[in-house]
């Protein structure tokens, strides 16, 4: 009886591991996706008629959405290059950038995030964050 | 103290709702109900009074902390406590919450395993 608590935890990790495992498969559906959105937006920072506030608006927020959800899934490193994107495209916004800065600026950050996306969709699924852990560990972030 | 039984939980983002959901209702003690906007939110919250909001911070439209205005400036939302769920975690961004009268910040990315406990903590604090 005494093992109670630990046996009902370790039911739960097994659900929720379960669980993650499977909203993987369907993150990793949408990091082709976002990868093509995001491209979209940042190759449209090169031409002439962007609206360049918006378009880095929807860029944070997308980078933002990956930053905070990819660890999650096992995808720490692709976090960390979204949340690089992300602060890029805010100081951008921030600064007041013009669309043609704000393409040079975001250029490390986007090639670094697109990079992290590509290895993901071609490397083997990794484990959920807790999968891999005992109970009580801290998120895995690099 | 007050027991902790109902949840709101309010992200865009349908991978975070379902584990949120996950999360918090695997002992099956909290009654935890997911919206994908603030004003769904609110709409909810007017439906059925939750104990506690959990927020997302940067939500198209109505963002996280433009929800918790519309909560505290709605009379029967107004005490409701309101937790942001953010990867917004600068100190400067963990000041302007708590200034807008967040409750709390729980940090993304969150481990799954241990969300209840920070809620329930983050309860605790605000109840104790």
């Amino acid at each position: 009886m005494a093992d109670a608590p630990q046996d009902d935890r370790q039911r739960r990790t097994g659900i929720l591991a379960g669980q993650l495992a499977a909203l993987g498969g369907a993150f990793r559906t949408r990091l082709a996706r976002d990868r093509e959105a995001l491209g979209g937006e940042y190759a449209a920072l090169a031409g002439a008629d962007v609206d360049a506030p918006a378009s880095l608006k929807r860029i944070e927020l997308a980078a933002h959405k990956l930053h905070g959800t990819a660890a999650m899934f096992g995808y720490a490193e692709l976090g960390e290059a979204a949340g690089r994107l992300e602060r890029a495209a805010r100081e951008a916004l921030q600064a007041g950038a013009g669309a043609q800065a704000a393409h040079a600026a975001l250029a490390r950050a986007h090639a670094g995030l697109a990079t992290e996306i590509d290895v993901a969709l071609v490397a083997p699924p990794p484990e959920p964050s807790i999968a891999s852990r005992g109970p009580g560990s801290p998120p895995q972030t690099k | 103290m007050r027991q902790l039984r109902s949840v709101l939980y309010v992200d865009d983002e349908p991978d975070i709702r379902e584990i949120v959901a996950l999360a918090l209702g695997l002992d099956g003690t909290l009654a935890v109900r997911t919206c994908e906007s603030g004003v769904s939110a609110i709409a909810a919250a007017l439906e059925r009074l939750p104990d506690l909001v959990l927020l997302d911070v940067m939500m198209p439209d109505l963002d996280g902390p433009a929800t918790l205005a519309r909560f505290r400036a709605e009379p029967t939302l107004a005490s409701v406590p309101v937790v942001f769920v953010t990867a917004k975690t600068m100190p400067s961004e963990l000041q302007r919450f708590g200034a807008l009268g967040a409750a709390g910040v729980i940090s993304k990315p969150f481990d799954p395993m241990r969300l209840l406990e920070q809620v329930r903590i983050i309860w605790e604090r605000i109840h104790g």
